[in-house]
């Protein structure tokens, strides 16, 4: 059973997809169907690779959806493709313990699998993200992260793209270009040649970072190829500082913010974005997407962003 | 004229279809019509309105004019607009895609205004759009852009700071006397020409294609005078341009076009990047030796490999030899 269903209450699609719940939960390593030998590569070495899902929510070629529905239950096909990026065969590294090249390499795939999947006219937005640890659901201890090529520009990115197109219209620029210019010492974590790491001003989550490239950028296909190898960089810094803030392996949602696909065009004002949204704390301590979060999208962040951001620009790390 | 399909006229109205509705008016407003409409339902590509005879029309992004007449979209919420030329029809025209409206939309309106003088019904057009970007509630950006002012006003004032523009002729500038073209040339234009006004004007710079490299006619086929500021709407201007021309040697299709990733200038040169299958092409268009030359880069900095499995997915395998 696979289709979108339309929310009146809100104008948003939701991907009704009974096949995730086959999905398997933590298996141990000799069961890693990702792994070299594992289900999904029975005889195959591999450096990186990226495939489609064996369960998806969305697919290229979605079951037909005849009776469109009635009334306010409107229902459509789940167009769309959802990926499985597997970011090395090594069963035990993970996104900060990756050499740098295997990193920058994964930068590449990204572009090309951007790329690949903005061609399908079908695709409006291409999300890159990881779920890392089991505190936010990732049902796979292996290194790897997904991309979900949807049909539609997701409720929260629509949100994204009215905001900066209506502080655009004001002011004549664009908000992350101007957040830029206008952040201090206080709330960045990193900097390097071409990428800003910071705790942003306007964190939900207490160790939220978000990674801005200073030039202005929509969407991964702009990388220039010294932004590819120094957006690997930026992106070991962060999870790095991560992992040794409280020593342990710090769990987080990674997601890329990239401009819509085959639509009308928001380059001028949608600047390409990283958000790391952790679900910690504290070193013991989970801060939860419970009722005021889901339900109002309005965020309590126990800790002072410059707080946050001192704690981890003084982390330090070296590769 | 036809409006939503039926003829022209005033009054308030109504049309049920199976999937959708639309209510409309059309009301006496400065120098002519207002169209208001909302709809409801499943929309998808809605004609507004139906020109029978295009031919004094010239089409800009959101509005066409002809001598005397300015036809305009002024406020939309949803959808695409989109302006089609088809036979001798103009058609002006919304995409809602596949959006379904439960209860009317928002008012969305068109204008349609005559008046003798261009100038007056482009600036009451710069006005009106002006009063709606500054609304609470905003309509998707209209924006008269100085260049389209400018081309739909036949440029009459060239002495202003024209430096660092691309400025495409054509027959259309044949109006246009060669004391401005000197004004230009001193400004340190850079034109592109079409073939049939090459003769006339000989001691203009540009970007003129020839023989060899004359022959092969990179823009030809232009059908407006096209003024770009790489300032404002760089990008944007030259896509456009693209759409109109014809460059030999590369597989020209609005797939080129929307391949385009980049467009910047560089001391002598224009550099188009686009993308194709695999691979990154910079086009660097050197005004100054009048000749344009193609590199390529992979796309990637890696090896890929596409497998497809026997239950139909597709593996994406990156890396491996390093290089
Ligand atoms: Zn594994
Ligand atoms: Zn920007």
């Amino acid at each position: 059973m696979m289709e979108l269903r339309y929310n009146p209450l809100t104008d948003e699609w939701i991907i009704v997809s009974a096949e995730t719940q086959k999905r398997p939960v933590q298996p141990s390593k000799n069961q890693c169907p990702i792994c070299p030998g594992g289900v999904e590569f029975p005889d195959t070495v591999y450096d990186l690779v990226a495939f489609e899902n064996r369960f998806p929510s969305l697919k290229k070629e979605p079951p037909k959806v005849d009776d469109k529905g009635y009334g306010p239950f409107r229902k459509k096909e789940s167009y769309g493709v959802c990926e499985v990026v597997v970011y090395t065969s090594e069963h035990d590294s993970s996104f900060p313990k990756m050499p740098l090249l295997q990193i920058e390499k994964l930068v590449e795939m990204w572009v090309d699998r951007t790329f690949e999947l903005s061609k399908n006219d079908f695709v409006k937005s291409v999300f890159i993200f990881e779920n890392r640890g089991k505190e936010v659901g990732a049902s796979l201890p292996h290194p790897h992260g997904q991309i979900y090529a949807f049909p539609f520009i997701p409720k929260r990115i629509e949100t994204k793209l009215k905001a900066m197109q209506t502080w655009y219209i004001e002011n004549k620029k664009c908000v992350i270009c101007e957040v830029l210019g206008s952040e201090k010492k206080e709330r960045i974590v990193a900097e390097t040649t071409h990428f800003v790491a910071l705790v942003p001003f306007y964190a939900r989550f207490p160790y939220e970072v978000h990674v801005y490239p200073k030039r202005h950028i929509s969407n991964l296909l702009e990388f220039h190829d010294e932004e590819k190898k120094d957006f690997a960089r930026i992106l070991k810094i962060v999870t790095m500082k991560y992992d040794k803030l409280f020593e342990q392996e710090f769990p987080y949602m990674m997601m890329f913010f990239q401009s819509p696909f085959n639509t009308e065009d928001f380059s001028d004002f949608f600047h390409f974005h990283v958000e790391f949204n952790p679900p910690k704390r504290d070193k013991d301590k989970l801060k939860w997407m419970a009722s005021v979060e889901t339900g109002t999208w309005t965020f309590i962040n126990p800790v002072l962003p410059e707080e946050a951001a001192k704690m981890l620009r003084e982390v330090e790390v070296d590769f | 004229m036809f409006l939503f399909g039926i003829p022209f006229s005033k009054g308030y109205f109504l049309k049920e279809e199976d999937n959708y509705t639309i209510k409309w008016k059309v009301e006496n407003f400065d120098f002519g019509w207002k169209i208001s409409w909302s709809v409801k339902g499943n929309v998808g590509d809605l004609e507004i309105f139906k020109i029978k005879n295009k031919d004094n029309f010239r089409v800009f992004s959101f509005f066409a004019f002809s001598d005397a007449q300015l036809m305009s979209f002024l406020k939309i919420f949803n959808g695409e607009i989109k302006i089609l030329e088809e036979d001798d029809d103009l058609i002006f025209k919304v995409s809602y895609e596949q959006k379904f409206f439960e209860k009317f939309t928002p008012e969305e309106s068109f204008v349609m205004l005559n008046f003798e003088d261009k100038l007056v019904l482009l600036n009451f057009l710069r006005n009106l759009l002006k009063k709606e970007n500054e609304q609470k509630r905003k309509s998707k950006l209209l924006k008269l852009v100085e260049e389209e002012y400018l081309i739909a006003n036949n440029i009459k004032e060239v002495d202003m700071n024209l430096k660092g523009k691309v400025i495409i002729l054509n027959d259309f500038i044949d109006k246009y006397n060669s004391e401005e073209i000197q004004k230009l040339r001193k400004n340190n234009l850079v034109f592109a020409k079409s073939r049939n006004y090459l003769e006339n004007i000989s001691d203009v710079d540009g970007f003129i294609i020839n023989g060899d490299f004359e022959e092969i006619y990179l823009i030809s086929n232009i059908t407006n005078l096209i003024l770009l500021d790489f300032e404002d709407n760089f990008d944007l201007e030259w896509k456009n341009l693209f759409r109109n021309v014809h460059l030999d040697g590369i597989n020209q299709n609005t797939d080129f076009v929307e391949s385009i990733v980049k467009i910047k200038n560089e001391d002598n040169y224009y550099i188009v990047e686009y993308l194709t299958g695999n691979e990154k092409v910079f086009l660097k268009l050197d005004f100054s030796n009048k000749k344009y030359i193609k590199e390529k880069i992979p796309f990637i900095n890696i090896n890929k490999n596409k497998v497809l499995r026997d239950d139909g997915r597709i593996f994406n395998f990156y890396g491996g030899d390093e290089k």
